[in-house]
């Protein structure tokens, strides 16, 4: 059977920057079927094209692009784009995930996925346009800020319909946590991506598409994704999440967890921003008008601030979520929303990703501490609360000026060039800035340590254990496991429910459609396996039901981890700094609570061996890649000395649940 | 007479409106086939999703030079007979709001036929937010002044009582 016209669009597009050679292969069906889309494409591409130890900015390092064979229907919340590439940010594999408009419209020019390599010999953009691919001269847009840039194609192209993917500054000057934005405000973050196109001299991406969608079984297709669409819409998260966005859980990670980032983790309580940083209180001082969406959403959590007065009155930021609200706000010591939204605009404009307010905080925690002086600092006073400082920095960091060229770097370079003790106040886990404290969340800790691109929430951690009520356990999905389990503060159950919930992400990154639709998010409403796995069907007319789509989501996580040990690491990458076992928040339901190192690297063992890895080296095992159909990159890894031991460790007794698996 | 109302301040610019409108007369999603646009300045956060208004003097009726658009009598749909098109484009010119658009499948044009083979508009129906609603014409005016009348209110209330 033929793949094209069956979900997928059967092309995908090669530019070769350095050559300036655009080229066009047929998607391989078999690539297609046990890989699926977005991650999973990323992920099988780049092991096949990255020469083993390439460095993150190297010309070879590949910039994949991928959509699914879901993208640019009517599937809820189905308008996600995988990115996938070497990260400068931590070395690891980099996988960034952004919703917005691009990924449809690449499906419609007819590409399931597009592969950058090479290095241009000045400034370009990538002009896709249906059947016509062009390398275009960016001399004249290379120095523009994010939003210039958009408006400067659009008015060389005559035409306000495309969508675009930008590198601002932060990304032409290679900051290491630079992003592509998607359209204006969706944020291709966590992993550098940014810096990547920089090193390419690559400053857009833009595409249009007329070529139209088509599926295997349409009326299946169109019911499956009707029946889904209304469930998530009775879901009473869905209706607040329209209203707030992610902001919700402000108030949560504050009064319920105590772990609100303040003062970079020093403190999880942040009382002076109670009242100033309220919900309410942005409702009050600004407009703010719900249903923002991306493609084809019907959460629409994107909502926009239309800022009426102050400073910066006349600004209209769309999506501003948790992650701003607290890394600009008492992760900075400021209690201010007029500050929040000014960053906001800032990195979105300078092309950075939140991990610069991460970088900061850290920067301030060292400036407190007196490890970095004010003339180190260029003279900038780096005291916590003072705004004008961190906006300048910001910008230093973007342009690589002064002291912003040295924090231009990922924390483990820049901590290095600091010398040593800096490193130990890096909010890190995994090699990544987190948004979420570890120290008394035995949910948080292994989910992050786990994750293939460093330590962040969105690649296994998942709603009943992190935020929500009592009421919701997992026991739906995984029968006879434990209540203790869905307990935050317990190390119970923990590997096999991220197990799960790795996979579940998995199925969400592949299929290319939002978390924030699935049931790891929405556990009343949202969309489950075996749905997915019927509408994928559908979609393509390869037959997947629920095992199978797990089955294809941990063969893609497998060989991301696989990735990482074949660029260098081994079980020593599941760490964290030492600010987590060390120091303890002062106040709040965690006061006095530090990491346990012991119990926490016990989970993770347990969690390698569920996944088929050696605990003690790190490694894959060849019968798990052989298992998965690996078996060609089991022998490059065994020719590298980088093959597990068979040898099953016992695991703990903390996992009691082993029947499961069935809806 | 039935029209598909459109609300701007609601709709959230999702797209799903093109995506099932092309779906459903060709059994494609491609939203730029649509017969329905959402026309967004995302700059300014202003989406403005715009159907066919299925005007009553309607102008693609009067300039079809070939009579190939015809009337619904239940619905007042203006309804292009792709046999009789000739792919002039002339309905597309005089309509002053976009309606008709041209069909790459078969170079005719095309426009919203509120899905009357179907039974009902199916953008409406996908609408995750409400944005678009089908309404008998009479009850325009009647909708926008309930709206607006519980802006006011809402808005004395909040200054404390009316």
């Amino acid at each position: 059977m033929s793949i094209n016209g069956n979900g997928w669009a059967g092309t995908i597009l090669y530019v070769d920057l350095t050559l300036e050679k655009i080229n066009k292969v047929p998607l391989d069906p078999n690539m297609a079927r046990d890989y699926i889309g977005g991650d999973g494409f990323g992920t099988r591409l780049l092991w096949d094209i990255l020469p083993p130890g390439t460095p993150p900015l190297d010309p070879a390092n590949p910039y994949i692009i991928s959509t699914s064979p879901l993208t640019g229907s009517v599937c809820p919340s189905s308008g996600r784009l995988s990115v996938a590439f070497k990260s400068p940010m931590t070395g690891l594999i980099g996988l960034s995930n952004a919703g917005g408009f691009f990924a449809p419209e690449l499906k419609q020019a007819g590409y399931d996925a597009v592969v950058i390599t090479g290095r241009a010999n000045r400034p370009v953009w990538l002009w896709i346009n249906d059947n016509k691919v062009e390398i275009r001269d960016a001399k004249h847009l290379w120095g523009k800020e994010s939003w210039d840039t958009i408006e400067a194609i659009e008015k060389e192209l005559d035409d306000h319909s495309v969508q675009t993917m930008v590198i601002g500054p932060a990304g032409e000057n290679m900051v290491h946590y630079a992003l592509p934005l998607v359209n204006r405000t969706r944020q291709l973050g966590k992993c550098g991506g940014g810096a990547v196109m920089g090193s390419k001299n690559l400053k857009a991406v833009v595409a249009k598409g007329t070529k139209g969608v088509r599926m295997h079984d349409s009326k299946t297709f169109e019911q499956l994704c009707f029946d889904l669409r209304q469930n998530i819409l009775s879901s009473e998260m869905c209706e607040n999440l329209s209203k707030h966005g992610t902001s919700l859980i402000y108030s949560v990670l504050e009064e319920v967890h105590g772990a609100l980032p303040t003062r970079n983790f020093q403190e999880g309580l942040f009382p002076e921003g109670r009242e100033s940083l309220s919900i309410e209180k942005l409702v009050e001082e600004h407009e703010i008008r719900p249903n923002s969406g991306c493609y084809a959403c019907p959460i629409q959590c994107a909502r926009i601030v239309d800022v009426k007065k102050g400073q910066y009155k006349g600004l209209k930021m769309e999506g501003l979520d948790y992650y701003m609200h607290y890394i600009y706000g008492p992760n900075l010591g400021v209690a201010n929303w007029d500050f929040i939204i000014k960053c906001y605009e800032r990195m979105l404009n300078l092309g950075l990703q939140v991990s610069a307010g991460h970088i900061m905080s850290w920067v301030a925690e060292l400036y407190q501490r007196g490890l970095i002086s004010k003339e180190k600092l260029d003279n900038i006073d780096l005291s916590w609360g003072n705004q004008e400082a961190f906006l300048q920095l910001l910008d230093k960091i973007a342009h690589r000026d002064g002291i912003g060229d040295i924090l231009a770097n990922n924390f483990i370079d820049a901590g290095i060039i600091l010398g040593p003790g800096t490193e130990k106040y890096q909010p890190l886990i995994t090699r990544l800035d987190t948004s979420e404290c570890p120290r008394a969340r035995y949910d948080v800790a292994l989910t992050h340590l786990i994750s293939n691109r460093g330590g962040d929430h969105h690649k296994a951690l998942n709603y009943w254990t992190w935020i929500a009520p009592p009421e919701y356990t997992p026991k739906h999905h995984l029968p006879g496991f434990p209540l203790e389990g869905s307990d935050m503060h317990s190390p119970v159950g923990k590997p096999e429910l991220t197990d799960y919930s790795e996979k579940c992400h998995a199925i969400c990154d592949t299929l290319g459609v939002c978390i924030w639709s699935s049931f790891l998010i929405i556990p009343d409403g949202g969309g489950l396996p075996h749905e997915y796995a019927a509408i994928l069907s559908a979609a393509t007319g390869v037959e997947y039901d629920k095992d199978k789509l797990l089955e294809c989501c941990e063969r893609v996580l497998i060989l991301e981890r696989a990735f990482n040990v074949r660029e260098g690491f081994d079980r020593s990458l599941y760490e964290m700094s030492e600010m987590w076992y060390e120091t303890a928040v002062p106040a709040g339901p965690q006061k006095g609570v530090k990491a346990d190192r012991v119990k926490i690297q016990g989970l993770v063992d347990e969690f390698l061996v569920r996944r088929g890895f050696d605990p003690k080296s790190g490694f894959p095992t060849r019968k798990k890649l052989e298992e998965m159909g690996l078996s060609k990159e089991a022998d490059q890894l065994e020719k590298a000395g980088r093959i597990g031991k068979p040898e099953v460790v016992n695991t703990s007794e903390a996992t009691p649940s082993k029947k499961n698996e069935k809806d | 007479m039935k029209m598909i109302l459109p609300d701007s301040d609601i709709c959230g610019g999702c797209r799903t409106c093109e995506a099932i409108c092309s779906f459903s007369h060709s059994g494609i999603f491609n939203p730029r086939a649509a017969r329905i646009s959402v026309i967004k300045d995302e700059a300014n956060g202003v989406y403005f999703p715009l159907p066919c208004l299925q005007c009553r003097e309607a102008y693609c009726y009067k300039a079809c030079p070939v009579g190939a658009i015809s009337v619904d009598e239940g619905t007042g749909a203006k309804i292009i007979n792709p046999n009789a098109c000739i792919g002039c484009r002339m309905c597309a010119i005089v309509c002053p709001f976009g309606g008709p658009v041209y069909d790459e499948s078969n170079g005719k044009m095309t426009k919203c036929d509120l899905c009357l083979e179907i039974g009902e508009p199916q953008c409406v129906k996908w609408c995750p937010k409400g944005a678009l609603k089908y309404v008998e014409v009479g009850q325009v005016g009647f909708i926008k002044k309930g709206k607006a009348a519980y802006k006011v209110m809402k808005a004395l209330l909040e200054e404390g009582g009316v």
